[in-house]
């Protein structure tokens, strides 16, 4: 009697390894899809943020003459911003996957970081300049001061 | 490729070190490596332009803090005044985004300052040089 406990006692304990072994390949085989994909918007955010330092340097050529055009770029940007940390948080609210992502996570945080700044630089552009005279008078003095 | 700093700078760096050194004592180092064999056109490139009349460019970096193991995100900003003409980095302010002293931005009133105080220091000149991988020397 005792014997086929002990046997059931091992066929389910092989059983439950069996399962837990299952649930980890499938566990890493989604965590694997997961950071492919987190990766993917890492590099997509990437090229955006590029695309924006670009933008930010040709308003700057252009900020004597910042029209509605530009502006509504400008809003589109924030919405993509707004969108993008919306599936970010999405990703932090599961626990399951929050350590295995971590790295990933901070990696795509900090592009969404820096892509924050880059709008909220835009923004300090569209708001004060060229209306900012203190400012570009201040530069035009060093312009002559440097020369 | 030249660096120099306005003595704006050096009282930022010193109060960060001092009054928040478990935060920031590697402010100074950190700022060296992220500088490490880059020119000032990488450097102009690589941060963001805030106000220009070129070859005038006042930027903002981000550089991250060792000392905390904190990346770009929750390090340093350092507000520098690019010349292309020149050649010359000048560094104007350095805060935290982290700790005691830690600020979002600066305003755009103290955007203007760093710009008057820069414009000063190049009418008296008064600008110091500075050596890129001895930072922490300006502070004796």
């Amino acid at each position: 009697m005792s014997t086929s406990i002990n046997i059931n006692d091992k066929i389910g304990k092989s059983s439950d390894k069996f399962i837990r072994e299952k649930n980890k390949f499938d566990n890493e085989d989604t965590i694997n899809k997961y950071l492919d994909f987190i990766n993917e918007c890492k590099v997509q955010i990437d090229i955006l943020t590029n695309s924006l330092s670009e933008l930010n340097n040709i308003l700057l050529e252009y900020s004597n003459d910042i029209d509605n055009s530009k502006i509504e770029i400008f809003e589109n940007l924030k919405k993509t911003y707004k969108i993008s940390l919306d599936f970010i948080n999405n990703f932090k609210k599961n626990p399951s996957l929050k350590s295995a992502l971590k790295n990933s996570i901070d990696e795509f945080n900090d592009e969404l970081d820096n892509l924050k700044e880059i709008i909220e630089d835009l923004d300090y552009r569209l708001n004060t300049y060229p209306s900012d005279k203190k400012a570009l008078k201040l530069i035009k003095r060093i312009k002559e001061l440097s020369k | 490729m030249i660096f120099y700093y306005i003595d704006n700078f050096r009282k930022s760096l010193k109060n960060l070190i001092k009054k928040d050194k478990g935060h920031c004592s590697s402010c100074a180092s950190d700022i060296a490596s992220d500088f490490n064999s880059k020119t000032y056109e990488e450097i102009l490139i690589s941060s963001t332009i805030i106000i220009s009349e070129s070859p005038i460019f006042l930027v903002k970096r981000r550089i991250s803090n060792s000392c905390r193991h904190l990346s770009k995100r929750d390090g340093f900003r350092l507000y520098m005044i690019i010349d292309t003409n020149k050649e010359s980095v000048t560094l104007c302010e350095i805060y935290s985004k982290r700790g005691k002293l830690s600020k979002v931005d600066l305003t755009t009133n103290e955007r203007r300052y760093l710009l008057e105080y820069y414009a000063d220091e190049l009418e008296n000149d008064t600008l110091s040089e500075l050596d890129i991988n001895n930072i922490s020397a300006i502070l004796i």
